[in-house]
């Protein structure tokens, strides 16, 4: 036993403080929780932007169509566009899209941790736009059209009404879609950004050692996920208290 | 009679499951080597099958051994740790011997030497190791660099990687703190791949990356528009050895004496002119 | 009952079509029908005859395929018509109520005049209070739609209407959806209102309802008016065949 604890110990000290290489994992950590939370970001409003033509273009083309003016065919390529967007993003696996991203279409630019947030914000918002397409084409069509025969239109019966309904129905779904951008970030070494996977590559090469970095490196995670889903359980408990 | 039945079927089922598990243990005439299929023309994959100096001289030695060669193929970090802790029998990946590699492995003797070079693109403003650094005029050590805002590119975990991250005085890229960690921004941009430092390199992404030799061959050959620095600009040179776990004399006396003997009939010698032709 | 009517028309359809499917299905063929002011005007048919397609095309939930809807004398199925201008003016009563479920009674009522007829909040919620008074529900306005029975939820559905004060009332099988011990608290709303004189299209099966409170009884099947007239003439005395083979079976 004492024998065990002092390999443990003397591992601990090769990988974590020798050459000061925990301030690689903090490193990596820092540009994780950076790439995730501003990927986010942009996938939030990506996948709004995206999901509002969706849903719309869906619940109007029939009047739309009816009267076919220039509106129409303009909301028609656009709503293609997004269509193909979600099956180009969601069709590919996201290292592709980084690594398409970096060697390709900023590949002139240096800045590997602006690029791939950019990266995982385009991938999320494909998967943000599902759900909130999802979350809106779950409410009865009914509180559309009471919404629609009190006179709201389309913008203040979607604003008022659907809306704050989808946003309770998918904000559990939606955290779940922040863990997994959380967990997917890390093949942004990929492209030679020091997230927190890659610091943990980088001290294995170094201390030859796979026990530590490795587990380290899973603790930060899940600790991170365990955080992340127990303020979701939160969230969700207040939002169905404002319903009695 | 239905009791003995079950008892022999009971029998079998346990001996077979033993036979299934053992088959899939490491046996005695099997020597397993870790290595890392993307260090051409050391090792590579030609289409299905390992191929490279590393590779056939690993085959050799397995013959000389009377054992079966099983290569299996994992990234160079995982090459050294693997061996370290005794998943694989040897390592052989194009392997520096390092001080600090010494203190978690054996090394065997040097059957090859490794050059780390540089490369840069054609009519890059680095053209030699003094557009890299300033140097001391006495000791002649680098004392700080000429473009503070350099990328350099390398292989994750390879030695050009581990050379890079150093700190300046010590022919490193970096400015590291007492601690060893990195004090300001970290210089060194590591790639899975060396071809994907070399990408990054046509990219402009990085300045110049730094790599071993014969691959940088293999780059510069496959790619136009990039060179490897000429003349006395080598950034090291070094001794390629195979590397086993720790303690591991038996299997590090038997490779010996095979290289050896490999390296006094001319195998050796004869395996790398067929991959590397004199320039 | 008649007295109340003014010969002023408020709804004149001409020639209303429905198609689905490129006209293969004929939800509308050809409906021609006028309702004027302070006429309670009750739908009655087979399920699939048409008559909720006909009551939702009167505010454009259903997009008519052809055919014209004059409301207050202009065409709303027409380009450039403000339909929301017009909805705001037609209230409408749903089978399966729809109230807002994550707003409160109070909420579900005074969100559409407060944000539409810009009334201030005060004004909004006295009005709805006043509402609430009428239909007995005054302690739950700060409930939530899932705290209520069938019954309230309707009633509610109908004073949300109510609080934009609309013109007409258009009432999509009000009572099909609630337990039978709740039907009467619903009809009872209709009833009061239909006295008070407010313009109501309903759709309904119950013949009770119709033949009490209706000035006018249409009849639909297979997408047209097949037979029109006072609640004494389509019950007491029906011409066509299909109404009379409608009636025997659910009378």
């Amino acid at each position: 036993m004492q024998v065990w604890f002092a390999k443990f110990k003397a591992d601990f000290k090769l990988n974590f403080i020798d050459s000061a290489r925990w301030k690689w994992l903090m490193e990596g950590l820092g540009n994780t929780l950076k790439i995730t939370f501003f990927s986010l970001l942009i996938g939030l409003v990506l996948g709004v932007v995206v999901a509002a033509v969706r849903s719309t273009y869906d619940k109007n083309k029939e009047v739309m169509a009816k009267h076919k003016g220039v509106g129409y065919y303009v909301f028609s390529v656009v709503n293609a566009i997004c269509k193909l967007y979600l099956t180009v993003i969601r069709g590919t696996p996201v290292v592709v899209q980084l690594l398409i991203m970096y060697f390709i279409i900023f590949a002139t630019s240096r800045e590997d941790v602006l690029i791939a947030t950019i990266a995982f914000g385009i991938n999320s918002g494909a998967y943000v736009a599902e759900i909130l397409r999802g979350g809106i084409m779950s409410i009865d069509n009914g509180q559309f059209e009471a919404g629609r025969s009190l006179g709201f239109n389309y913008v203040q019966t979607m604003f008022y009404i659907i809306i704050p309904q989808v946003f309770k129905s998918v904000l559990p779904t939606l955290c779940n879609e922040f863990i997994v951008l959380l967990k997917e970030t890390s093949v942004a070494g990929y492209v030679g950004v020091m997230d927190l996977t890659k610091a943990g590559d980088l001290i294995r090469g170094r201390t030859f050692s796979a026990f530590m970095p490795l587990i380290a490196v899973a603790l930060i995670y899940l600790v991170l996920v365990v955080v992340l889903t127990s303020l979701v359980g939160v969230l969700e408990r207040r939002l169905r208290r404002s319903e009695r | 009679m239905k009791k003995i039945v079950s008892l022999i079927l009971a029998v079998l089922l346990i001996a077979s499951t033993m036979v299934a598990f053992s088959a899939c243990k490491k046996d005695g005439d099997k020597l397993v080597m870790a290595t890392n299929a993307a260090f051409p023309p050391y090792e590579y994959k030609d289409g299905d099958n390992f191929a490279g100096i590393d590779v056939e001289i690993a085959q050799k030695i397995a013959e000389k051994l009377g054992m079966e060669l099983e290569i299996v193929d994992v990234d160079f970090g995982a090459v050294l740790t693997g061996v370290a802790e005794g998943k694989y029998d040897m390592g052989m990946a194009g392997i520096t011997v390092t001080d600090t590699r010494k203190q978690t492995m054996d090394f065997s003797d040097t059957y090859a030497t490794g050059i780390q070079v540089i490369i840069v693109n054609d009519g890059s403003a680095i053209t030699s190791l003094d557009d890299l650094f300033n140097f001391d005029a006495e000791t002649g050590d680098p004392v700080s660099l000429k473009n503070a805002d350099i990328r350099i590119g390398v292989q994750e975990n390879t030695t050009g990687d581990i050379y890079s991250s150093d700190d300046i005085t010590n022919w490193g890229f970096n400015n590291l703190n007492e601690d060893g960690s990195v004090n300001g921004e970290d210089r060194v941009k590591r790639f899975k791949t060396g071809a994907e430092a070399v990408t990054a390199l046509k990219n402009n992404q990085v300045d110049c990356v730094i790599i071993d030799n014969e691959p940088a061959k293999s780059f510069v050959a496959a790619n136009t528009g990039i060179h490897i620095l000429e003349g006395d600009n080598e950034y090291a040179i070094e001794d390629y050895a195979i590397c086993v776990k720790k303690g591991n004399t038996e299997l590090l006396t038997k490779i010996n004496q095979a290289l050896a003997e490999l390296k006094a009939d001319g195998t050796i010698a004869a395996i790398v002119a067929k991959y590397i032709k004199a320039n | 009952m008649n007295d109340k009517i003014k010969q002023e028309s408020v709804i004149r359809v001409c020639g209303l079509k429905k198609y689905y499917k490129g006209g293969v299905i004929k939800a509308l063929d050809g409906v021609d029908a006028e309702i004027k002011r302070g006429e309670v005007v009750v739908v009655i048919g087979p399920s699939g005859s048409g008559k909720s397609t006909f009551l939702r095309s009167l505010n454009m939930l259903e997009i008519p395929s052809e055919g014209q809807i004059f409301v207050n004398g202009v065409d709303i199925v027409g380009k450039g018509v403000n339909i929301n201008e017009h909805r705001q003016k037609m209230g409408m009563v749903f089978q399966h109520f729809n109230l807002f479920p994550h707003m409160t009674i109070l909420k579900n009522m005074t969100v559409a005049p407060i944000t539409l007829l810009k009334k201030s909040r005060e004004e909004a919620e006295k009005k709805a209070m006043e509402l609430l008074e009428v239909v007995g529900l005054a302690d739950r306005a700060n409930s939530y739609p899932s705290q209520l029975s069938g019954g309230q939820k309707q009633r509610i559905a109908i004073v949300r209407a109510l609080c934009m004060e609309p013109d007409v009332m258009l009432f999509d099988e009000p009572t099909s959806a609630l337990d039978p011990e709740m039907v009467g608290e619903v009809l009872d709303v209709m009833k009061r209102l239909a006295r008070e004189g407010m313009t109501m299209i309903v759709v309904t099966h119950e013949m009770g309802f119709a033949r009490e409170v209706a000035d006018r009884v249409i009849f639909m099947d297979a997408g047209v008016i097949i037979e029109e007239g006072t609640p004494a003439e389509i019950f007491d005395t029906p011409k066509s065949e299909r109404l009379q083979g409608f009636l025997a079976k659910v009378l």
